[in-house]
């Protein structure tokens, strides 16, 4: 147990500070044969009670960074540039000092909740372990904190449910142990990788102003993964658009859905299904696939999928242009005016 | 295209009625629809899991539906509602504990050995994750041409044409056709599921969730191809899924299914706009809304009952926040609201309509 993560909780964080700070993070995968460059120059910060959303294609790197965020990388990964948690260093960190970071400062929701959950392990216990191994709390003291946690995530008898395993409960109920455990430390980030995905509309809603009551009482920053533009939508504060494994695009939620401007979130957006879009009409798609992240490339990635690439764009990666913390890496933005198409949604 | 359901909670149906409920009847002497359900359900007896939970599970309580040919009907509802399990009742994976399963008016339990087989090669079924369905050994052509195989009286050489062709219609290049399931993407993977499930030209393909897995631009690709092969080839799809814009956009008509029963049906367009039950309702407003700053809300609390003791009364009462004392005592009949939309509601959210 690390002294520093005991003593944080006595004072608040400075709100003067993101609680993460990525600058520069390249993650290479190693294969037998060659080298996935998994995530190249990502820098991003989350500020106390701010949520922020990754997005994009399967194979985007979204997964692999937040796997990095919160310590999981595989031992083949090969990580480059800083991760800073609360002020403190994550890259270079030992298994022995991230298994304490994970457990005190960072809390990790995933997919599929059986994952992340011990099928022989009693609910009460798994909750409550990350008290006892990092805050040397009492079995019985664990427990009633447990109750407490499942209580706060909407479990409903939470007393009752201490003494059943998980194959007793149903997904989003399983959904709901996992989250208590992850934040039974009050953790100051929380990485939720598609969080929800497997769970239906009724409980993923549920779930999410779960995340943001959390969210706003402890001050917890969030890190939500998801390819799910809906969510996205409805409780991400910022945006951090992915594209084969580099910063594609990243401003406000508002900003990214309303004015976006490289041609990537533009495509993204535009073939979104929503309730307005007309019964059996030609939906818009992106051709082609994400590229091989094995292969090193000139130029921008998704220019071979592009409507608008031109040659400098297969020649050169683009330069990251800036407005008002709005950030885009495109030779052909999308101009401010014609991006504004996205229809309101009645009610 | 006139597709229709209906819940009967007072006995069974006589077959003639549900015929008329399927919508059949616009030119009087119409041919039976290609699919019908006339009262079907499904009981699975209390074991392992579900032992302390008391009777029987009835997955799927007694429901009358019927898919025109060449038409989409589309099933929603939270997992546990019973929605997978009718597609697979329709497919033949399960058989039902009571009712029947009729093929163009013929019960598929009445067929002989030799009509049922030939009727399974009509109903073919595309699955939410096609590498789970797709056998890892082997190639994409063995796969797409296994049905082929399996019903025979035909060459070798006609099945390697066919799978060509099929391959072709769904997007896959002739190359990859020596290639394994593992070396495609979801969506590809996808494609070769959809071709296999044509393989044996199909009059019916029940889809279960077959684009949840899948990103939003190969989403919209196969959408897309879905829709151009109905068109060509006159399919009927009957689609089950939780994602309330994907039944929007692809169905003619839709069922709300809630613990085994259907609670609503009608045309997509009136359904998302107006539904008349609240648990439509519910489902509306928890769906994920891609305008910024408006979170889906959460107008029911919890999960589903089991469904090995439901409620008593209206089996959605229990979560629904307009329910009072009658709602526990009386099981809500089916009314009309609109021309083919129909709730199970003692207070719906519109007027009923005048007979």
């Amino acid at each position: 147990m690390s002294a520093q993560a005991t003593q944080r909780r006595d004072e608040p964080p400075p709100a003067t500070a993101p609680v993460l700070k990525v600058t520069g993070l390249d993650v290479d995968i190693k294969l037998p044969h060659s080298v996935v460059r998994a995530v190249q120059d990502v820098s991003l910060e989350v500020w106390p009670g701010e949520t922020v959303s990754i997005v994009g294609e399967s194979g985007c790197g979204k997964s692999t960074l937040g796997l990095a965020l919160a310590g999981l990388l595989p031992p083949e990964a090969v990580t480059r540039g800083s991760i800073s948690l609360g002020g403190r260093e994550l890259v270079g960190l030992g298994e022995r000092q991230l298994r304490a970071v994970r457990g005190a400062e960072v809390g990790i929701v995933f997919q599929d909740p059986m994952t992340s959950l011990n099928p022989t392990k009693r609910i009460g216990a798994q909750v409550g372990e990350a008290l006892r191994l990092q805050r040397g709390a009492s079995k019985a003291a664990a427990l009633r904190a447990a109750a407490d946690m499942l209580d706060r995530v909407g479990l409903p008898r939470p007393r009752e449910q201490l003494d059943r395993f998980p194959h007793e409960l149903s997904g989003g109920m399983r959904q709901r142990v996992v989250i208590a455990s992850a934040l039974i430390c009050e953790p100051r980030l929380l990485v939720a990788d598609e969080p929800t995905t497997a769970l239906d509309v009724t409980t993923q809603a549920q779930i999410l102003e779960l995340f943001d009551g959390l969210s706003d009482e402890l001050g917890m920053a969030t890190l939500l993964v998801t390819h799910d533009m809906g969510v996205v939508a409805g409780h991400a504060d910022r945006v951090f658009v992915m594209y084969a494994g580099r910063e594609a695009e990243t401003g406000t939620t508002e900003t990214i859905f309303e004015t976006p401007r490289h041609q990537y979130t533009g495509a993204l957006l535009g073939s979104i299904l929503r309730m307005e879009t007309p019964r059996k009409s030609r939906l818009g798609t992106i051709p082609g696939r994400p590229p091989d992240l094995t292969a090193a490339e000139a130029g921008c990635p998704f220019a071979p999928r592009c409507a608008a690439a031109s040659g400098e764009c297969t020649s050169q990666l683009p330069d990251a242009s800036e407005e008002d913390g709005h950030r885009w890496s495109c030779y052909h933005p999308l101009a401010t005016t014609e991006t504004k198409r996205i229809p309101e949604a009645q009610q | 295209m006139n597709a229709g359901a209906t819940r009967n909670a007072k006995g069974p149906m006589s077959g003639d009625q549900a015929g008329e409920a399927g919508g059949a009847g616009e030119h009087g002497q119409a041919a039976p629809p290609l699919l019908e359900l006339v009262d079907v359900s499904k009981h699975y007896r209390g074991s392992g899991l579900w032992s302390t939970a008391g009777g029987p599970v009835i997955a799927v309580a007694g429901v009358n539906l019927a898919v025109p040919a060449g038409s989409s009907v589309g099933i929603v509802g939270e997992s546990g509602c019973g929605k997978s399990t009718l597609g697979r009742l329709v497919v033949g994976l399960e058989k039902p504990t009571g009712g029947d399963v009729r093929l163009r008016g013929r019960p598929v339990a009445a067929m002989g050995r030799r009509e049922r087989r030939a009727a399974r090669y009509e109903i073919q079924m595309m699955f939410q994750d096609p590498y789970a369905a797709l056998n890892p050994r082997m190639t994409l052509d063995r796969i797409i041409e296994e049905p082929l195989r399996a019903r025979g009286g035909i060459s070798r050489a006609d099945r390697r044409a066919r799978v060509r062709r099929l391959a072709e219609e769904v997007g896959i290049a002739a190359a990859q056709l020596n290639r394994y399931p593992r070396e495609l993407s979801g969506g590809q993977r996808q494609r070769v599921g959809l071709a296999r499930a044509l393989a044996t030209s199909p009059a019916l393909i029940v889809a279960d969730e077959p684009v949840s897995a899948l990103d939003v631009s190969v989403r919209s690709q196969i959408l897309n191809l879905m829709t151009d092969l109905q068109a060509e080839h006159h399919i009927g799809y009957l689609m089950v899924s939780h994602d309330l814009t994907v039944i929007h956009y692809f169905t003619d008509h839709v069922i709300v299914m809630y613990l085994g029963q259907f609670v609503e049906s009608g045309p997509p367009e009136e359904l998302f706009r107006a539904p008349a039950h609240h648990y439509t309702r519910a489902l509306i407003d928890a769906a994920p809304n891609p305008v910024p700053g408006r979170a889906a809300a959460t107008t029911i609390r919890g999960e589903l009952p089991s469904a090995a003791a439901p409620p008593s009364g209206c089996r959605f009462r229990t979560r629904c926040p307009a329910a009072q004392a009658v709602c526990a005592e009386e099981e809500p009949a089916m009314r009309t609201f609109g021309p083919g939309h129909q709730a199970a509601c003692h207070f719906p959210l519109k007027e009923v309509m005048p007979a």
